[in-house]
């Protein structure tokens, strides 16, 4: 009996400030294996390389709380991005590439969810699709070469710096605002929680949650492109290969911040912090030389372990 | 053995507590169970029935106390490990495999085996017909649970707990959602089972059931052993004054409206599973829907509430022809549900009681397009304090409280969207007495606002004790209807089986 109630409080604990506990210990043991760990300048490249990851995990967090999955933002990510550049190398206008990127992120999203609503389809299997399309799409149309020569003014959104804010922790700060209000302050959001909590119940409460569930997507996919500019303007080229398994980091974060598989339950800052969390410690198995094959285990083994956790939380409050 | 066999409980719980984090469930409480009876365990939602009954199962541990059976202390492991003791339990919430037939769902996990540890499926279908054939159920046992309807699988659950050999069997709430021909036949059952001498711990609400079969009651209150006596000792107000520890004078508080113009009007309405329905409503009336299990009632108004597809028909309300493709555009036009099934279409169980209040009339809150959390908190405290809903703060989730309060605070949902048709089907299902008087009263104060009222209810007494009117539905039709003062028990049982066997 104690036994279990002591684990009881401990996903419980976990469930309410577990993240940050967790980032703070990351940060701690960080620092103490390394020198450089701390210096304002490492820090602000784990934020600058983790902008794109977070800004995909934003739009991946709302589709789990809807109650479905999106698998497909890595792909979608460099298809949008690489087109992104293609447009600018034919307008050589920064603006109109980012809003192409963007646009091609949405068509992405809209699709999957469109299909998964209309069809009644599960998103998994949908979005795996998509993800295999988006990928073999663009590497057909470069023939897996890299898109080259366009105008430097493109790096202004992976490279450029307002005094001394890079770029793409704006964008991403900006995009973070949106997406709180979205999903906080607007009817929208409510409804995306509801969605996911009891489908037919929000059904019932007078809730189109077919087209709450297209917008999700819809803004999952154009998050995944506004991060494939990002990520290949900082990359000053276009990479058709960019961006892969990005979707497992973005979806890593958010379920590490406390956002349930099951839909329904999540919070923003969680991804954030969730996001902060899996940058750090990749940033630190780099700084020891730990290798790229060791990094793989080791985000396996944490997603496993935050949705071992997240079970645990849910078993607790239904008994 | 036969030392043991003397005893004269074949199950004894002596000062039982549990403790969650924050709350004492149970007190101390005694229950004594005799081979051979039936001993109803009586107490609100939240008096800690279901609780004890976990720890029975051994799904809770207790803190304190201990479990006597058939005369020795025990210590439950597992469902598993007590079904294998001989302790069945009926739970209130089935947990049927739906794609599986009723034979592998009666013998799921003891599955008779032949010689080479293979499934003998001859042996399987065989005794499945036998338990069948002896509870007078004329099901395949081939057939597909999914194939039945609710009150079938409620009666194959019951079959399935009771065909294990069982010396003490649970029933929680078993009649919950069987219709009143199939009572009986649960009620036969009892009886066999108390002639082969097992002890049985019915619980239930309804008491004109526990003064039909119980042989003892055993009350609690608030976690707390109240009161134990043989069923003759007490009365029916007896014991729901002990249960609430106040006194009930009129379990229905009815008031009478004026009626005003017709609101709602359906004329040739058809559907899957009902035809031609001609049925109208006035303003300030309550309905009362009464019919089989499955006679089309709640699909005849899941129809008008835009969630079902109609075939053919028409529907006016206020005068104006309308036709809704989705629950919006009923909402919109003040026609609101709250569903018979709570937990699946009431309420979202994960988010917060303030969330699920004002889930449908976000609208009125906005300010330029954003939420405003003031007015919000304010109406949803308007509604907490209307409808005294019992929590302890509006942000914990609605999977926090109990059936009657969760039902509340799916009411509090529809009014603040100002109803003029408000549909309530099974409104007090599973409910316990003091929060189904308030709902009642709360219906009333509605009808006398003007609210025109469906109360769809498979209870007879809350047709004949809330309706203005009754209507009455056999096998998707509607076969009459009768003002409150001609309705009787009789007429209505009439015109519920009109059609059946002809």
């Amino acid at each position: 009996m104690k036994t279990k109630e002591k684990k009881f409080n401990l996903a419980e604990l976990y469930s309410k400030y577990g993240i940050f506990i967790i980032l703070l210990v990351a940060v701690v043991i960080a620092s103490l294996l390394s020198d450089t760990f701390l210096t304002p300048r490492n820090i602000s490249n784990i934020i600058r390389q983790n902008a794109v990851v977070m800004i995909i995990a934003f739009g991946a967090q709302m589709v789990l709380i809807t109650g479905e999955v999106d698998l497909s933002p890595g792909s979608v990510c460099a298809f949008a991005g690489v087109m992104s550049t293609v447009v600018m190398l034919h307008t050589g206008s920064p603006v109109l590439a980012l809003l192409a990127g963007i646009l091609c992120g949405a068509i992405f999203g809209f699709l999957n969810g469109w299909v998964i609503t209309a069809c009644g389809i599960p998103s998994f299997i949908m979005t795996l699709a998509s993800q295999f399309i988006g990928r073999g799409a663009i590497l057909a149309f470069t023939s897996a070469q890299p898109v080259n020569g366009f105008d430097k003014s493109f790096a202004v959104f992976g490279q450029g710096r307002i005094g001394a804010l890079p770029i793409p922790i704006l964008i991403m700060v900006i995009v973070l605002i949106v997406y709180w209000v979205l999903m906080n302050r607007r009817r929208f959001g409510r409804y995306v929680y509801a969605v996911g909590g009891n489908e037919d119940a929000a059904k019932a409460s007078g809730i189109n949650t077919k087209m709450v569930k297209i917008k999700a997507f819809l803004f999952a996919g154009a998050t995944a492109g506004l991060a494939g500019v990002i990520l290949m303007s900082r990359l000053n080229s276009g990479q058709p290969n960019g961006g892969e398994q990005y979707e497992f980091d973005a979806i890593t974060a958010a379920i590490i911040g406390g956002t349930s598989m099951s839909g329904g339950v999540g919070k923003v800052y969680g991804t954030v912090v969730g996001a902060l969390f899996v940058g750090v410690l990749l940033n630190i198995m780099t700084q020891l030389n730990v290798s790229a094959y060791y990094q793989k285990i080791v985000k396996g083994a944490i997603i496993a372990l935050a949705v071992i956790i997240d079970a645990q939380v849910r078993r607790n409050k239904k008994a | 053995m036969s030392g043991q066999n003397n005893s004269e409980y074949v199950l004894e719980l002596r000062g039982i507590s549990k403790s969650f984090p924050g709350v004492k469930a149970l007190d101390k409480v005694d229950l004594r169970l005799r081979p051979g009876s039936v001993h109803a365990l009586c107490g609100e939602n939240g008096a800690g029935k279901s609780t004890l009954m976990k720890i029975i199962n051994g799904i809770y541990t207790m803190d304190e106390g201990e479990i006597w059976y058939k005369g020795e202390k025990i210590t439950p492991q597992s469902p598993k490990a007590m079904l294998e003791m001989g302790v069945a339990t009926i739970h209130q919430e089935l947990s049927p495999i739906l794609d599986m037939t009723i034979g592998e769902n009666i013998f799921l996990g003891r599955e008779p085996m032949n010689g080479m540890k293979m499934i003998d499926w001859k042996r399987l279908w065989d005794d499945t017909q036998k338990l069948l054939d002896e509870f007078k159920l004329s099901y395949d046992p081939k057939a597909v649970m999914r194939s039945l309807t609710v009150s079938d699988i409620a009666l194959i659950e019951i079959v399935k707990a009771i065909s294990r050999d069982a010396s003490v069997v649970i029933m929680d709430e078993p009649t919950s959602s069987i219709t009143d021909s199939e009572v009986h036949i649960l009620f036969e059952n009892v009886q066999r089972l108390k002639e082969k001498g097992v002890g049985i711990i019915y619980i239930s609400h309804k008491m004109d059931e526990i003064f039909e079969i119980c042989d003892e009651v055993t009350i609690f209150r608030d976690g707390q052993w109240i009161h134990s006596c043989p069923i003759e000792q007490i009365d029916k107000n007896g014991i729901i004054k002990t249960m609430v520890g106040r006194e009930i004078t009129d379990q229905f508080p009815k008031t009478t409206a004026p009626v005003g113009e017709t609101v709602l009007e359906l004329s040739g309405f058809t559907g899957d599973r009902f035809q031609n329905i001609n049925f109208s409503l006035r303003a300030g009336e309550i309905v009362g829907f009464a019919g089989l299990v499955g006679a089309g009632r709640s699909e005849l108004f899941r129809a008008v509430f835009g969630l079902d597809r109609k075939q053919s028909g028409q529907m006016k309300l206020e005068g104006k022809t309308v036709s809704f493709h989705n629950a919006q555009q009923a909402i919109d036009a003040g026609v609101l549900m709250a569903s018979e099934d709570r937990k699946s279409e009431g309420v979202v169980l994960c988010r917060s009681i303030r969330e699920n209040i004002t889930l449908s009339s976000l609208k009125n809150i906005e300010t330029g397009g954003f939420l405003s959390l003031k007015k919000e908190k304010e109406n949803v405290e308007a509604m907490v304090k209307k409808l005294s809903i019992k929590i302890a703060s509006p942000e914990s989730p609605v999977s926090s409280l109990s059936g009657g309060n969760q039902q509340k605070v799916v009411l509090a949902k529809w009014l603040l969207r100002s109803p003029k048709v408000l549909i309530l089907d099974e409104p007090t299902r599973g409910i316990d007495v003091g929060a189904k008087y308030e709902i009642y009263k709360l219906m009333c104060e509605l009808a006398e606002q003007g609210v025109a009222i469906i109360m769809i209810s498979s209870e007879m007494p809350e047709i004949l004790g809330m309706s203005d009117r009754v209507a009455v539905m056999s096998q998707g039709r509607l076969t009459g209807e009768m003002n409150r003062r001609d309705a009787t028990q009789e007429n209505i049982m009439e015109l519920a089986v009109k059609g059946f066997g002809q």
